[in-house]
């Protein structure tokens, strides 16, 4: 058991490594000046001349990078330009917005869908699985920035059932996490689908049938639980999708994000703040992956690390 | 011939009609791509304070605005028609980039091992943990956005997920017998590569790339949508979106036309994918990407 997950472990730091070397290099490899492109182009002569000493600029680009990861992992992202206060406290502010809107959507996607894709392996060939597989690839189509401004032209604007934006309230929650759902409900569905259709030719379902379990139990204590799985792990390897979505969701609706401040900061060139909400996407995918991994183990009695 | 459709299952006639409808939809929008400026019922460009945000159908000294008429008094047809060759461009130069890219580094990586493979296994491991989008933000924000910059972060950012998916196909095919015979033959190994290999991937590399344009198209009309993509007056897709979000309330036909110009043909080439995958490549059912 310790060597897979220590071998996991590793890749996971090597992941988050690479992504460091990723955030450091994009500033580094432009024509202009990193340290007046991390304090903007306002910033005092003396500031910058701080900075650049702050930075290494002077110093070979290890030397740099050095630099710059050991400040990373005591925590120190740089300063944002616009807040002008330290990046990494800044944008994990912003944090628990993110989450509950991933959270939900991903909720949404899974109650939904599962059951769709269920029913659609059920009845496999009849007109509920044309249309549901018609759904989830047009679920998988749709744009996610423009079914937020039909949403709201709709819910909002027309019928005033919700508000077009804002944060605080179960009513401002409906309508963006029902946008971000949509990519990942397709998904779901499309595997959900599969993994029964599989599961289903299985012998031991056809034995726990010819057992005299009822079709539900059949489906709760054979199907269901072994579909999980994959739909799980389709769920890790999708953090990073639906954390991009939240970034054009939250723009759409205003919603006090990550992703939403990650646009602004673009907008503003602030890019400690875009530096770090990469940074920051990566370390959450890892440690979701992560507990993927232990999932399965519960989950699935013939996964054993060992 | 009745009888012989009918004897097919009631299923795989209902995938023919969606197949055979996406295909079409697809075909009319390459035709629309490449004929646009034969097509375009008004020059796109052309500004008429007067003629500012009038309905779809709505006709003004001899000329109808059939899908309406932008804040600047645009054609929103021709916007959406030149908006076409944009968008498809953009797309499938980064499909075909990215494709080219992905595919050599999926063939070294299975076929050769070693450290090239957990290289380049470590990288589609941070392709994963990066937000597409947000990579793509970051350089484009960084490198400015023209059209050659937003296609070189597109292929940047995609070509691991060819390299993933073809890897995995080489680690099946390596173990064949053909493969055996030839370097038991003797044959160098680039050209087992070349003759045996590589040919044997491109139906999952066709099969990707089919739902990786569709995936792009969106992605550019997101980053358009964000004012980092195509820059006005250049029409795209998704900065059309975003002219029209302010207008919601008084004028819904700007955002939901070229919005429902992506989404039918994101579905249609999706759809496509889907008749190319049961068509080339059945295994990549239990794909997930």
């Amino acid at each position: 058991m310790p060597h897979i997950l220590l071998r996991r472990l590793v890749d996971s730091i090597i992941v988050l490594w690479l992504a460091s070397i990723v955030v450091f290099l994009l500033l580094r490899v432009l024509p202009g000046d990193p340290a007046i492109l991390l304090l903007g182009e306002n910033a005092t002569p003396e500031r910058v001349a701080i900075m650049r000493h702050e930075l290494g600029l002077d110093r070979p680009l290890i030397q740099q990078y050095i630099i710059f990861s050991t400040h990373a992992l005591r925590g120190d992202l740089g300063e944002s330009i616009r807040a002008q206060q330290p990046s990494l406290p800044y944008v994990l502010a912003r944090f628990p917005a993110t989450i509950l809107l991933t959270g939900t959507a991903t909720g949404l996607a899974i109650l939904i869908g599962m059951p769709i894709g269920v029913l659609s392996a059920v009845r496999r060939g009849s007109i509920y699985d044309a249309a549901a597989r018609g759904l989830a690839i047009m679920a998988q189509s749709t744009p996610n920035y423009w079914l937020g401004l039909v949403l709201i032209t709709v819910f909002a604007v027309g019928l005033r059932w919700l508000p077009t934006s804002g944060y605080g309230t179960l009513r401002n929650l409906v309508l963006p996490s029902i946008t971000l759902s949509f990519v990942l409900l397709g998904l779901i569905v499309r595997v959900t689908r599969t993994e029964v259709l599989e599961v289903l030719g299985q012998d031991y379902v056809r034995t726990a049938v010819a057992k005299g379990l009822a079709p539900t139990r059949v489906f709760s204590r054979h199907a269901l639980r072994n579909a999980l799985i994959p739909i799980l792990t389709l769920i890790g390897v999708q953090v990073g999708t639906l954390l991009g979505g939240a970034v054009v969701t939250e723009t759409v609706f205003a919603w006090p994000g990550v992703g939403y401040l990650t646009v602004q900061g673009v907008y503003a060139r602030d890019y400690p703040i875009v530096q770090t909400a990469v940074l920051l996407s990566a370390i959450v995918f890892v440690v979701i992956n992560a507990w993927v991994d232990v999932m399965y183990v519960l989950l699935d009695p013939r996964v054993r690390y060992d | 011939m009745k009888d012989r459709l009918s004897a097919l299952p009631v299923l795989a006639r209902r995938y023919i009609l969606g197949t055979i409808g996406a295909a079409i939809l697809v075909v009319v929008v390459l035709v629309v791509a490449l004929g646009a400026p034969v097509l375009v019922p008004r020059n796109p460009y052309k500004q008429a304070i007067a003629e500012r945000l009038r309905g779809p159908g709505a006709t003004i000294e001899g000329h109808t605005f059939w899908l309406g008429s932008d804040h600047l008094g645009r054609d929103v047809l021709s916007r959406i028609i030149y908006g076409t060759r944009i968008s498809l461009l953009i797309s499938a130069t980064s499909v075909i980039g990215a494709a080219l890219i992905g595919t050599a580094a999926g063939l070294v990586a299975g076929y050769v091992g070693g450290w090239p493979e957990r290289v380049l296994m470590r990288v589609v491991d941070l392709q994963l943990a990066i937000p597409f989008i947000l990579l793509a933000l970051l350089v484009v924000a960084l490198w400015g956005p023209s059209t050659q910059n937003i296609i070189t972060t597109f292929i940047i950012t995609s070509w691991p997920v060819y390299a993933r998916v073809i890897r995995s196909r080489v680690l099946v095919i390596r173990e064949m017998q053909y493969l055996e015979a030839a370097r038991a033959l003797g044959q160098t190994p680039t050209k087992t590569v070349f003759r045996h290999v590589f040919p044997n991937t491109l139906n999952s590399v066709t099969v990707l790339a089919s739902y990786q344009m569709a995936q792009i198209l969106i992605v550019e009309g997101a980053l358009s949508f964000l004012g980092l993509g195509v820059q006005p007056p250049n029409p795209s897709w998704g900065n059309m979106l975003a002219e029209g979000r302010g207008y919601l309330e008084t004028a819904w036909w700007l955002a939901t036309f070229p919005g429902s110009a992506i989404l039918l043909t994101a579905t249609a080439i999706n759809l496509l994918g889907d008749a190319l995958r049961d068509w080339l490549d059945p295994q990549m059912r239990s794909m997930r990407f």
